[in-house]
């Protein structure tokens, strides 16, 4: 017989109204992909499926997908609550709980938030971050903007910076991403709408040619010649670091 | 059977189990609710709050009160699911609308949508998922756009000092790239974000060309530079936004 609060239930197993509140319907059964921990946070890693811990330690863990209830070794099914009522204990009441490292939950904001704290034993999870935009989706974002939170970018987005993107859960893996960010110089892009996307042009500054014209019947030292000087070609502007969302 | 079942011995239905089991969020009033009001919970305090379309950091939403409580006691809220309510227009898209209301009329937060004149299914849809930070495009004034479509989350980058406890950007200035002629901002790429530059036009200074010997009238000198010309390129003028919580 499973206790309140404890997963998975069984046939006639009772049913606790905090858990019919709260919890039921919201459990995922998944393979974990390695050894987890009951309280781990973790995420679901889209090409094999199976779930991982959460960690904003690393760019590509700063995800989840729900807390995970027992502690399953590599390749044993894990009980993970996506939503709902999650208890446990040494929660602060009346507090928002986000994404810390290493499967935690920490009070000070990340790229995900995880739930509210209700009481020091209750977290409603409602899982809020940065992952409905559709793959492609190129946005501007303020990096160095002073507040912004450490660990706020989630493993779904990545700079637009000419590297090559190596990353088994993207359909763009193995692409080269747009260098729209360089620090110095030509890609320092702005953004220009177009029926088809990819095409580049312009440039920082220009000059023009002068045309001579005709005559007076004497050629003055202080005519014109070749081409002016040169000009910025660049409107008033913000540097913002653009991002692309690449899964 | 009523939600919520608190005493263990409740009979759970088909409609429970389909619907309404796990969305129910308790959680302590920070005002006076009314059963109904669409409640929102607050990022600082973590108490709810009544949503309303005619306060700007109210137009949001995580759910509807099930009770009458007052501040500072606990109240469910079902945050997602089925809600049994009366006075609905079936087959309808439901909104909110001001001081806890739920309305027909299109705002920034979907509610969720009406099956039947009794049944709402919740599923509230806001544009809150963007991290903090992110800059976007919005027209604002572009014909049509609902009124009180701009919710709590985003705020006009004005270069205004942003006061609002609630966002990790508080007491600060935004950028301001939506103001006067010298401050309407195109968006560049950069590695780090914040530099500034550019100008809304240029001129250019000419070169003198070597002549002949012969001596030109006075006049003839030519100016040291062109006329001023605009460095805008075509362009499209929206609000940018940005994400502050």
């Amino acid at each position: 017989m499973a206790d309140e609060g404890e997963y998975i239930k069984a046939t006639n197993d009772t049913v606790f109204s905090s858990e019919f509140n709260g919890s039921i319907g919201k459990i995922v059964v998944v393979e974990a992909g390695e050894n987890l921990t009951g309280g781990n946070t973790v995420y679901f890693k889209q090409s094999d499926g199976k779930a991982y811990k959460s960690d904003t330690g690393t760019a590509d863990d700063i995800r989840a997908d729900g807390i995970i209830f027992n502690s399953p070794t590599s390749g044993n099914d894990g009980y993970v609550i996506t939503r709902g009522l999650y208890q446990t204990t040494g929660l602060t009441a009346n507090t928002d709980y986000y994404l810390g490292a290493a499967g935690a939950l920490s009070a000070t904001p990340s790229g995900v938030r995880i739930g509210h704290a209700t009481s020091t034993t209750e977290l409603y999870l409602n899982i809020i971050q940065d992952d409905k935009d559709k793959v492609g989706t190129v946005k501007a974002y303020l990096k160095d903007f002073t507040g912004i939170p450490a660990n706020n970018m989630t493993a779904f987005w990545v700079e637009c910076a000419g590297q090559s993107l190596s990353d088994a859960e993207s359909p763009l893996n193995g692409q080269t991403i747009p260098d729209l960010n360089a620090d110095a110089g030509a890609d320092q892009r702005f953004l220009r709408g177009n029926t088809a996307s990819g095409g580049t042009g312009g440039a920082d500054s220009h000059s023009h040619g002068i045309s001579t014209g005709s005559s007076l019947g004497c050629t003055g030292q202080f005519q014109p010649a070749g081409s002016t000087g040169g000009a910025s070609s660049l409107p008033p502007y913000y540097e913002v670091v653009w991002i692309m969302k690449v899964k | 059977m009523a939600l919520p079942d608190n005493d263990g011995t409740d009979t759970v239905d088909a409609n429970d189990i389909n619907s309404e089991c796990g969305n129910l969020l308790l959680v302590e009033a920070g005002e006076n609710l009314t059963a109904g009001n669409a409640v929102y919970i607050h990022l600082t305090d973590g108490k709810a709050y009544i949503s309303d379309t005619g306060t700007a950091a109210d137009i949001r939403a995580n759910g509807i009160a099930l009770a009458t409580v007052n501040s500072g006691d606990d109240v469910n809220v079902i945050t997602r699911g089925l809600y049994t309510t009366s006075g609905l227009t079936g087959n309808t898209t439901y909104y909110l609308g001001a001081a806890g209301a739920i309305s027909t009329t299109r705002s920034g937060v979907r509610i969720g949508y009406a099956e039947s004149t009794t049944s709402l299914y919740i599923d509230i849809d806001q544009d809150d998922e963007a991290v903090v930070g992110t800059i976007k495009a919005y027209l604002k004034d572009f014909t049509n756009i609902p009124a009180n479509n701009f919710n709590a989350f985003w705020n006009e980058c004005d270069g205004a000092v942003f006061n609002d406890s609630e966002s990790p950007l508080d007491g600060q200035t935004l950028p301001d790239l939506n103001g006067s002629v010298a401050t309407q901002r195109f968006l560049r790429g950069n590695a780090a974000s914040g530099g500034t530059g550019g100008a809304a036009s240029h001129s250019h200074s000419l070169n003198t060309g070597s002549g002949d010997g012969i001596s030109c009238p006075p006049k003839s000198t030519p100016p040291a530079n062109t006329g001023s010309a605009s460095n805008y390129p075509k362009y499209y003028e929206v609000v940018w936004i940005i994400k502050t919580k």
